[in-house]
């Protein structure tokens, strides 16, 4: 198969992932919240293409999810963009110190990328603006985001799991791209 | 590092690249407000109405969760609604009577209560939970709809919040409680101003939000008064009830006072909202 033709699919599967995620998390899994929290599953999908497939992947759909969360967020645009970029290429760049199949280790990196999404929204967010009690957004949001992100997330990571290698079967490569 | 294809473009390029691409969109919405532009139209066409008709099923299955209550809960709610509507009713009839008072003194200063009626058009809340630290939502109306930025939103006779962005069949609104929100306010009672401002923390613990700046040398305003949208507000219009005075402390600076307001509006079941239409003359 061509580069063009694989480029396509990977962009429509990157798409379809993120798209369903996005709807998910926004139209579903606000009628289930926990404690007022819902969880943040286009982060999931970003973690999942960084470690799965290199930190290059990683950015690009960090930034391509960020901005969509940016566009319904309505203020401060590119702030999630560049926040979920960073979380791509990180996720990518422990990838290759440590890669594993089993779901053990993703649970890790997923409940640490998203404590870092977090830290950085409330240290941009809530600190700039005097808010300093970060106990009780660590109590009330972080952790409990965090959670819940990891107990739906395994199942997303999973299910971008397969995409991903059914995205990547009909090309026969030796080895995956990595940046 | 392991090999790279030589038409591969480098990770480290791609990320700088972008970064400052991000940088660049912060800063032009910080000094424009561009929020998106043409990939609204993306969201519009592509995800609103996918987000209607999955909302519809999740408020569906939702419904019959929150129905689900046993015949105690039920008892219990009946009871706590009685009382909360007996107070509401005295409090009814004295706004009546103020009310009745306030038209006799209009009618002296011969000003028209223009403000006690606003056009207004409905939606529904198709979109919410974004991020777990904004609270933003998502409407199905739009541009189209005759929806425009900082246009008000209320329900169940409170202000909800306001427009901040508007594509062609979806508005995204700010509420009230958003932490980064504050409104020009004042409590009706007494007239005086104060600032109302959302507060994560505060809504979080007991649902309230905070108010700050109030002038009140004679300690005249007390719990339970009624705070609105103050007539010098630059974009919320005048008199949109906000909710009730709960607590209220003196400030160090002995001059002013800040509290608590508990808001009419129930953010966590807000299904229908009703969208004022008419924008805020500031005369500029």
């Amino acid at each position: 198969m061509s580069d063009g033709k694989m480029a396509i699919k990977n962009f429509l599967v990157v798409f379809a992932l993120v798209y369903i995620a996005f709807v998910l998390q926004t139209s579903v899994f606000n009628h289930f919240e926990l404690a007022g929290i819902s969880p943040n599953l286009i982060l999931v999908i970003t973690v999942a293409f960084g470690y799965l497939k290199g930190s290059r992947a990683g950015i690009v759909v960090g930034f391509i999810s960020g901005l969509l969360l940016d566009i319904f967020i309505g203020s401060y645009f590119g702030m999630n963009a560049l926040i979920l970029m960073y979380i791509g290429y990180l996720n990518g760049l422990i990838r290759l110190f440590y890669f594993g199949e089993d779901i053990k280790f993703p649970i890790v990196l997923l409940s640490l990328s998203d404590v870092l999404y977090g830290l950085t929204v409330f240290a941009v967010l809530f600190l700039m603006r005097e808010r300093y009690d970060y106990q009780f957004y660590f109590k009330a949001v972080i952790i409990p985001e965090a959670i819940y992100t990891v107990i739906v997330g395994m199942v997303v990571y999973t299910v971008t799991g397969i995409a991903i290698r059914w995205a990547d079967k009909p090309e026969k490569r030796a080895t995956r791209e990595i940046a | 590092m392991r090999q790279r294809g030589k038409l591969n473009i480098p990770s480290n390029f791609i990320l700088i690249a972008l970064s400052i691409l991000c940088i660049v969109l912060l800063f032009v919405n910080y000094s424009t407000g561009f929020t998106g532009g043409p990939l609204r139209s993306v969201a519009n066409y592509l995800f609103i109405p996918m987000q209607r008709g999955l909302d519809y099923v999740g408020s569906r299955i939702s419904i019959t969760n929150a129905d689900a209550k046993t015949r105690e809960e039920l008892l219990s709610e009946n009871e706590q609604l009685r009382s909360e509507n007996e107070q509401l009713r005295t409090q009814l009839t004295n706004t009546q009577l103020q009310q009745a008072q306030l038209d006799d003194l209009l009618e002296l200063y011969e000003v028209s209560a223009t403000y006690s009626e606003y056009p207004t058009t409905g939606a529904h809340v198709i979109a919410k939970g974004t991020s777990n630290w904004y609270d933003t939502f998502t409407i199905d109306k739009g541009t189209s709809d005759g929806i425009k930025v900082n246009m008000n939103v209320i329900a169940s006779g409170g202000l909800v919040g306001i427009v901040t962005e508007a594509g062609e069949n979806f508005a995204i609104v700010r509420a009230l409680i958003d932490d980064s929100n504050s409104i020009s306010a004042m409590v009706v009672e007494t007239g005086d101003n104060c600032i109302v401002s959302g507060n994560l923390e505060m809504m979080t613990e007991s649902n309230m939000v905070e108010f700050s700046g109030l002038e009140d040398p004679d300690d005249e305003v007390k719990s339970g008064y009624a705070v609105v949208t103050s007539n010098i507000s630059s974009n919320y219009v005048p008199g949109l009830l906000i909710g009730y005075v709960e607590g209220l402390t003196g400030d160090k600076n002995d001059l002013t006072k800040s509290g608590s307001i508990t808001p009419i509006v129930d953010f966590k079941h807000l299904n229908t909202v009703l969208v004022i239409t008419q924008l805020k003359e500031t005369g500029e």
